[in-house]
């Protein structure tokens, strides 16, 4: 399979669900409209970067939301604050996810196929 | 200069948003992300008492607040440059915390609780072969240390062993005669506590009493699934109701007696559990707030712990005065006795060794002290019954 990023051995791992029917998951993005800089993963953005808990596949993923409140939720974090959210649409073919850390967080690994911005519409500004 | 290590990430979103931390000499502390400096993430680090760290844990406290009520009112800010697994940093600030920038805006809580490591129960069943249940408590004496009340660990294993029970024998009526008589169902419910006290918030891990089959499926798994149902949507309390509906009777009893027992304890519940052959574990979490709110709730349904019961017997004893009756075996059915409802009918018409088809309502009690359960049947209707 062609991921949208270069994954290691064992990655997306066997817990992680093949998406194959509708759903919407959240994201917080920079740039309004979304670029796809806004789907870079945090290992692509900080190659040298020290993840902590995180293996190297889910460092290689990308945090979504499954509902807008948990969303919310997490934009009353200073770091997190005003950064605008968007909507996704998966369906078949989007690649792989996983239920994460804490209640409502999925890793998400997006098929290079995808075409994550013409899903992804602006809920919040 | 202060220093402190990361024991536990509390929050995370494409990397670690809240984590909490302990000095040198114990003392708490919780950091929150506030940017990067020079590719290296900035923390605001505070000290937080034990109890309010245990409330931010199980969702009762929002993340403002303990920033506000940090025990000795100073705060830091930390560049993670080395690494979780090194000493991080403290630098002591100055500036007012409240008025600045960095605080959080109000209302920012852990939803579910703090992160868990759910792969736990997984690795625990693959390890010994069996269904795996990890629970994790944090009632307040926990916030002083790896620790709890004799009454709260004893308390929690009873209510829930007692939903396990109600939950399997729910799910095993669904099932066709032939599919009950073909497994040995007597005591497939039990489960044994394989470790007591794991390091980490308090945790047990138990394990079900019978091995699983050759397919590596366990007969708790019934159970469980029942119980994730219950507690698929504890912040949603109209879905939750709905949900406990479906299992009107001894199930929702217990599952109502065991939220009010962790109310009462004044904890959340988090658990995880797992059969050698899953994929992954099943987790879910309530958190305190959740508890309590989900009580008020259920408890103000009328008739949803009563459990339907039809009873056929000879009638072996009437007390038409005290209202009390009593069923003799038969087939595969055991003797049962039982009183009338105060509304129910008379027994002065009943005979006695004469067979008859009882309906009853079967209400679940508890003995005070020691949480042991009581079963009470109240006749509804009854006719006789020609075999």
């Amino acid at each position: 399979m062609d991921f949208l990023e270069t994954l290691p051995p064992g990655c997306p791992p066997p817990e992680a669900k093949e998406i194959n029917s509708e759903s919407f998951v959240y994201r917080l993005v920079k740039n309004n409209p979304p670029t796809m800089q806004d789907f870079q993963s945090l290992r692509s953005r900080r190659p040298a970067g020290n993840f902590g808990i995180m293996s190297e596949c889910h460092a290689r993923g990308l945090s979504v939301w499954a509902n807008a409140e948990s969303c919310e939720n997490a934009r009353r974090l200073t770091a997190l604050r005003t950064i605008p959210v968007c909507r996704i649409g998966l369906s078949e073919g989007a690649g792989y996810i996983q239920e994460t850390f804490q209640l409502n967080h999925r890793t998400w690994w997006p098929l290079k196929a995808f075409d994550i911005l013409d899903n992804c519409e602006m809920v919040q500004e | 200069m202060k220093t402190i290590r990361h024991t536990a990430t509390l929050y995370y979103y494409d990397g670690v948003q809240v984590f909490e931390g302990r000095d040198a000499i114990g003392g708490h502390y919780v950091a929150m992300l506030v940017g990067s400096e020079g590719g290296a993430d900035r923390y605001l680090v505070v000290g937080a008492s034990p109890e309010n760290l245990r409330l931010f844990r199980v969702g009762a406290l929002d993340l403002r607040t303990l920033l506000e009520q940090r025990p000795d009112g100073q705060w830091y800010l930390a560049d993670l440059t080395a690494g979780w697994e090194q000493s991080i940093s403290l630098e002591p600030q100055s500036a007012e915390l409240s008025r600045s920038a960095l605080m959080p805006d109000p209302g920012f809580v852990l939803h579910g609780g703090a992160i868990r490591e759910v792969e736990t129960a997984l690795s625990e069943a693959r390890a010994r072969n069996n269904l795996v249940l990890e629970l994790s408590l944090e009632p307040p004496e926990a916030a002083q240390g790896h620790r709890i009340h004799a009454n709260t660990l004893s308390g929690i294993l009873l209510h829930l062993q007692s939903l396990v029970k109600h939950a399997y024998a729910k799910s095993v009526r669904a099932l066709s005669k032939e599919a009950r008589r073909a497994q040995d169902v007597t005591d497939a419910h039990l489960l044994d506590v394989v470790v007591p006290a794991a390091p980490g918030s308090f945790r047990i891990v138990l394990e079900a009493s019978h091995g699983p089959d050759l397919f590596g499926y366990s007969e708790v798994s019934r159970a469980l699934e029942k119980l994730n149902e219950l507690v698929e949507s504890p912040d949603d309390p109209g879905k939750t109701l709905e949900r406990v509906r479906q299992n009107q009777g001894h199930v929702a009893a217990a599952y109502i007696r065991l939220l009010a027992f962790l109310a009462k304890s004044r904890s959340g519940l988090s658990y995880s559990w797992a059969t050698p052959s899953l994929p992954r574990a099943h987790s879910r979490s309530i958190s305190e707030p959740e508890t309590s709110m989900l009580v008020e709730v259920l408890s103000k349904v009328e008739n949803i712990g009563v459990e339907s019961v039809t009873l056929t017997g000879p009638l072996r004893k009437v007390d038409v005065d005290a209202g009390t009756w009593r069923l003799g075996s038969y087939g595969d059915e055991e003797e049962r006795s039982g009183k009338i409802k105060p509304d129910g009918p008379s027994l002065s018409n009943l005979v006695t060794d004469r067979v008859y088809r009882f309906t009853c309502e079967e209400v679940l009690g508890e003995v005070s002290g020691t949480g042991r359960e009581t079963h009470t049947l109240y006749l509804v209707e009854y006719q006789p019954f020609d075999s």
